[in-house]
């Protein structure tokens, strides 16, 4: 127990707003003695950390019925699950007793500074980051919404809206390769298409405060 | 009195969007104050063909859920007095539409407006049911095919069962039938129904009928509503139709194969 309790020490250090209030099931697969786990001591462990237990796998029969007890999901019997480690969609976290050998980094281990979109952002679609810069690595399209905290970068074309600074940021800037956005704003500061310098359209800019007012250069 | 009027037709692709374009702007080249509002909210299309599309901050979402003001959100055209856009959002779905949402909009605008055109999205379905349900009027449009025909006679039903106006035991909603897409070469040689066959099924007073023009999409494209193109047979003949609407009387003209449509090349612009 004890050693569960520094291994998830150390995850949550490495990057601890992305941890926070993530969803999490406990695998009880590669423990070496799964049985010898108190259901209830390890859940107010993980709940310590700033995690949120959603279900269980992998664990004995009275492991199961304590966890339905607690309400948490029981995803896969112990029999038909210790071979199909990755059946369910959702993030797992899993939990290494001894050695600390190829411990997989969690596939979506981004740092909170930056949310990296590489996928084209399609007319409709709402992509709102609450903390640090969006990085989009396609075009956002028209009818798309960008919103984040921090900076907006868009290595294609802007044809949507982008919105800096959501949250206030008036040092938030937008940069995009081609600039034919509907609208941007940085800290709730607007410009629409049809003010934007003609000299500009379509080219790579850089949008920022100044003065209380939208500034657009080229790149 | 300022009258609603929902553009419909329950089949997609149709003309609604083009419709509701040229019958605003008609009615405020008329003098009338008037609002369109696009109710496809999801699907934006009405701000690229109204042109407005570089103008919008605000939509009808952001008015229903009171995150601006009804004012901030009308957009006044540049080239004609008296119309104003009310964009949809894009981002949202039409469950954002709600009843007392709605509803608290028309009765904003029926205060300074003549006219409140409702441009419907295709289906019948919660979008559709909103832009109808407040309306006095409903322009159906149908193009010149069975499947068309029969999404309208659809529509019909529900305009006749679904709107405020039945629901509070008023006099029904005043249904006019526009065929739009209409070639009457196509229809001379049997590949498309005739105008007297789809006013036999759908028994509703013909508002007007608009010739298949290139027009139509060069305008949507230039986002200048097909109206103003006096040049356009299309133009002409939705003209025709707010001149119909308004209550004169006006022949109709490019139904005939061949004779009409050299006349309406020839003399259509007089």
């Amino acid at each position: 127990m004890e050693i569960i309790s520094a291994q998830l020490a150390k995850k949550v250090g490495q990057a601890p707003s992305f941890f926070r209030h993530a969803p999490v099931v406990l695998d009880f697969g590669h423990l070496p003695d799964p049985d010898r786990i108190d259901i209830t001591k390890l859940l107010d462990l993980v709940r310590e950390r700033g995690f949120i237990p959603v279900g269980i796998t992998n664990c004995t029969e009275e492991q199961q019925r304590q966890g339905e007890a607690l309400e948490l999901a029981v995803l896969t019997t112990r029999g038909s699950g210790r071979l199909q480690e990755d059946k369910t969609d959702e993030e797992q976290e899993e939990i290494l007793s001894e050695d600390n050998v190829a411990q997989p980094e969690p596939t979506a281990h981004t740092s909170p500074a930056a949310t990296v979109i590489t996928e084209p952002i399609r007319s409709g679609q709402r992509i709102v980051v609450e903390q640090g810069d969006l990085i989009v690595l396609t075009s956002v399209g028209s009818g798309a919404e960008v919103t984040a905290a921090g900076n907006i970068h868009v290595y294609g074309a802007l044809r949507g809206r982008a919105f800096a600074g959501s949250t206030g940021d008036t040092q938030a800037r937008i940069f995009c390769q081609q600039l034919e956005a509907e609208l941007v704003a940085v800290a709730g500061v607007y410009l629409v298409n049809e003010k934007f310098p003609n000299s500009l359209r379509a080219q790579p800019v850089h949008i920022r405060l100044q003065a209380e007012r939208i500034r657009i250069t080229p790149l | 009195m300022t009258r609603v009027i929902v553009v419909t037709s329950g089949k997609g692709g149709v003309g609604k969007t083009t419709t509701s374009a040229a019958f605003a702007t008609g009615l405020a080249l008329q003098g009338y104050k008037t609002a369109v509002i696009d109710f496809d909210v999801g699907l934006r299309n009405l701000d690229l063909v109204m042109g407005c599309e570089r103008r919008v901050v605000y939509d009808f979402v952001n008015v229903i859920t009171k995150e601006a003001s009804l004012n901030q959100a009308l957009i006044r055209d540049k080239r004609i007095e008296n119309l104003y856009i009310l964009p949809a959002s894009q981002t949202r779905d039409k469950e954002a539409l709600t009843m007392e949402g709605v509803e608290a909009v028309i009765n904003e605008l029926k205060k300074t407006f003549d006219y409140i055109v409702c441009d419907s999205p295709a289906g019948i379905e919660h979008g559709a049911y909103m832009a109808m349900y407040f309306a006095d009027e409903a322009i159906v449009v149908t193009n010149p095919e069975i499947s068309s025909v029969r999404d309208s006679d659809r529509i019909l039903g529900l305009l006749a069962s679904k709107t405020k106006r039945v629901v509070e035991n008023q006099t029904p909603v005043k249904e006019h039938l526009l065929l739009t897409r209409y070639a009457p070469e196509r229809v001379k040689n049997g590949e498309m129904l005739a105008v007297d066959d789809i006013q036999h099924i759908l028994s509703i007073p013909l508002l007007g009928v608009i010739p298949e023009s290139q027009s139509v999409l060069t305008a949507s494209n230039q986002g200048i509503p097909v109206i103003v193109n006096k040049n356009s047979r299309a133009g002409l003949a939705y003209s025709d139709c707010i001149g119909r609407f308004l209550g004169e009387e006006i022949a109709f003209r490019f139904i005939d194969a061949k004779k009409g449509g050299i006349f309406g090349k020839l003399f259509g612009g007089r």
